[in-house]
């Protein structure tokens, strides 16, 4: 039997042991569960397993942390920790020795002596087992090697789940906002702007946040789609819950189903005249006049969305939404930097239009052209009438 | 003539085989032995998963059956873990080191991992992944005190405590999922559990590693 003092030692030594075992279980399991995830993401990307794969097997590898927690451990380690303190064997003969023993007051007595020495002995770190140190070492390459692999194939550090086609299924659907049929052709080279195609092979791009890229493009598409209106002279399309212009049908409803490309929510920019009876109007989520899929709600309800939608508002401008979006798009991307300046207002710049091309205008004075057969039809006319009266 | 040759040629073969052999079984005892082996572990855990369908079978036939309380449900779950930590038990006094005994953990590990599977197969989608806080500590804490009270000096009555501890614990959280609990609340009880699982595992590796020592009897 031991002594109260070497008793206190010996469940603080314990407790220290345990403690320091169960964290260098955790942190094993932790390192090797990231390089497990590591391998599953590079699978991913490889196209070797989908989500649902690389789901099941992380959910797996996961479910794992109880192996580590209870690991059972080597019935031997408390007395080799004993061991490290109780140099003399004093506490361990204490501890063997059974009650009533002759031996046993002098044994515990020593032991006491012996747990106030031990207790100012540090305990001594370990060196790592041979097996330990391997994994070790091969779960940190693999993390390394894979976090290296995916900085040069896609362009950041990947954890969970990482697959290439979906990278450029957001890529080609980010292209399809500007392949509506109502959009020019760029090859017809008409001089309107084209988004660069290069963008979505942008690491930069890539990295976008995907609610802010489809606000971003169907602000582009806005403009696009308004800056040739205005040149080829179209009105613009009505939109949602405003009445349909004269000679001017509804637009053509989007493909109703999922979230659409972005740009849908401008309900199109269909030619006037397009055809509207067999169009109708879009509800519901993901239909072109839902705002939640494309952003649309913000262009639709902002004060400055380049939209007149403003209570009492009901002529459309075209120059006047152009001009609106640039400036909520250069505010939004230069910050307080660079703002469009108010000074220029809409009737302003009427005027310098107005003034600027009015010199160009040509001035040519023509006679009416007369028919001689007429004038004399005419002449015979009011001589006949005249006879008359 | 050419056996012959064959048999004088190599002398040692014939011993040889039987010698690798019985090094191997060595070995593989030796493997077997050690704490915390691979082997026993995924035994363990394979016998665990297989558990998983028998103990839905068993709940679908009661409820199809009988009108029984929805806490009834975690008993067959529970009496099948006790089996399984019993099963780990007797091999662990075979072997003489009771630690084996943990090696319930593992077949309850692979129970909870077989049963989060089948939901990610029914529910996919990345809440399964909080069944990692919430249903796997609740098979593993069972498990663990399973073991732990099957290695104390009156396994019969610690077992049955056991039971019904368990029992008791996995009812709540089941009734607590069944109603559909807050985020905080699911939170509490990810964070009930994670605590419980660490102070189990914090006690099986005390009483598995110094128990001897601490209680006065060091195995020498």
């Amino acid at each position: 039997m031991i002594g109260p003092r070497a008793y206190s030692m010996l469940r603080r030594r314990a407790g220290a042991w345990t403690r320091r075992s169960l964290a260098g279980s955790l942190a094993l399991w932790g390192l090797l569960v990231l390089a497990a995830s590591n391998l599953l993401s590079a699978a991913g990307l490889l196209g070797w397993i989908g989500r649902a794969g690389h789901d099941g097997l992380l959910l797996l590898v996961i479910s794992t942390f109880p192996l580590a927690l209870f690991r059972p451990p080597d019935p031997r380690s408390g007395l080799v920790e004993l061991r490290t303190v109780d140099r003399g064997a004093v506490l361990e003969s204490a501890l063997a020795a059974a009650p009533g023993d002759a031996a046993e007051p002098l044994l515990r007595r020593t032991g006491e002596g012996a747990a106030e020495a031990a207790g100012r002995i540090r305990p001594k770190r370990r060196p790592t087992p041979r097996g330990t140190r391997f994994l070790l070492l091969a779960a940190g390459g693999i993390i390394l090697v894979s976090q290296g692999t995916f900085l040069f194939v896609a362009g950041r550090p990947v954890i969970g789940y990482a697959s290439l086609q979906e990278s450029r299924g957001r890529a080609e659907e980010g292209a399809e906002a500007f392949a509506r049929p109502e959009s020019p052709d760029p090859a017809e080279g008409d001089g309107l702007p084209v988004p660069e195609p290069a963008r979505d092979r942008d690491p930069e791009a890539r990295l976008e946040n995907p609610a802010e890229r489809a606000r971003r493009e169907a602000e582009f598409a806005d403009l696009h789609g308004l800056l040739r209106q205005d040149r080829e002279g179209l009105a613009p399309e009505p939109r949602e819950g405003e009445a349909a212009e004269e000679g001017n049908a509804p637009p053509p409803a989007a493909p109703a189903g999922g979230d659409g490309p972005p740009g849908g929510g401008s309900g199109g920019t269909g030619r006037a005249g397009a055809p509207g009876p067999d169009a109708p109007a879009p509800e519901g989520s993901g239909g072109a006049g839902d705002p939640r899929g494309t952003g649309g709600q913000e262009r639709n309800q902002g004060p400055g969305s380049g939209w007149s939608d403003s209570p009492g508002a009901q002529a459309r401008n075209a120059m006047k939404d152009y001009r609106s979006a640039f400036e909520k798009i250069l505010t939004e991307r230069t910050g307080a930097a660079v703002t469009a300046g108010q000074d220029l207002s809409l009737a302003e710049t009427e005027a310098a239009v107005r003034l600027y091309f009015d010199s160009l205008r040509l001035r040519v004075e023509v006679d009416p052209q007369e028919d001689p057969l007429a004038a004399g039809l005419r002449a015979a006319w009011q001589r006949l009438r005249g006879g008359i009266r | 003539m050419r056996m012959r040759r064959t048999g004088r040629g190599f002398p040692g073969l014939r011993e040889g085989i039987p010698a690798a052999l019985r090094d191997a079984g060595t070995r593989a005892a030796a493997i077997l032995r050690r704490p915390g082996g691979p082997v026993l572990t995924a035994v363990f855990a394979a016998a665990g998963a297989g558990l998983y369908p028998a103990a839905a079978a068993i709940n679908r036939f009661l409820a199809d059956r009988f009108a029984l309380p929805f806490a009834v449900s975690v008993l067959p779950e529970e009496l099948l873990k006790l089996g399984m930590a019993g099963a780990a038990a007797a091999l662990a006094r075979r072997l003489g080191d009771p630690g084996k005994g943990l090696a319930a953990v593992a077949g309850a590990t692979g129970f909870a991992a077989l049963e989060n599977l089948a939901y990610l197969g029914a529910f996919p989608g990345a809440g399964v992944f909080l069944r990692l806080g919430w249903s796997l500590p609740l098979h593993v804490n069972g498990a663990a005190l399973f073991a732990l009270a099957l290695a104390s000096r009156r396994p019969g009555a610690a077992a049955a405590a056991a039971l019904l501890a368990s029992a008791a614990y996995h009812a709540a959280f089941n009734a607590a999922a069944a109603a559909a609990p807050a985020p905080l609340v699911t939170a509490g009880g990810v964070a009930i559990n994670l605590v419980v699982c660490a102070g189990l595992a914090f006690a099986a590796r005390l009483r598995f590693a110094w128990g001897g020592i601490l209680d006065g009897k060091p195995r020498l």
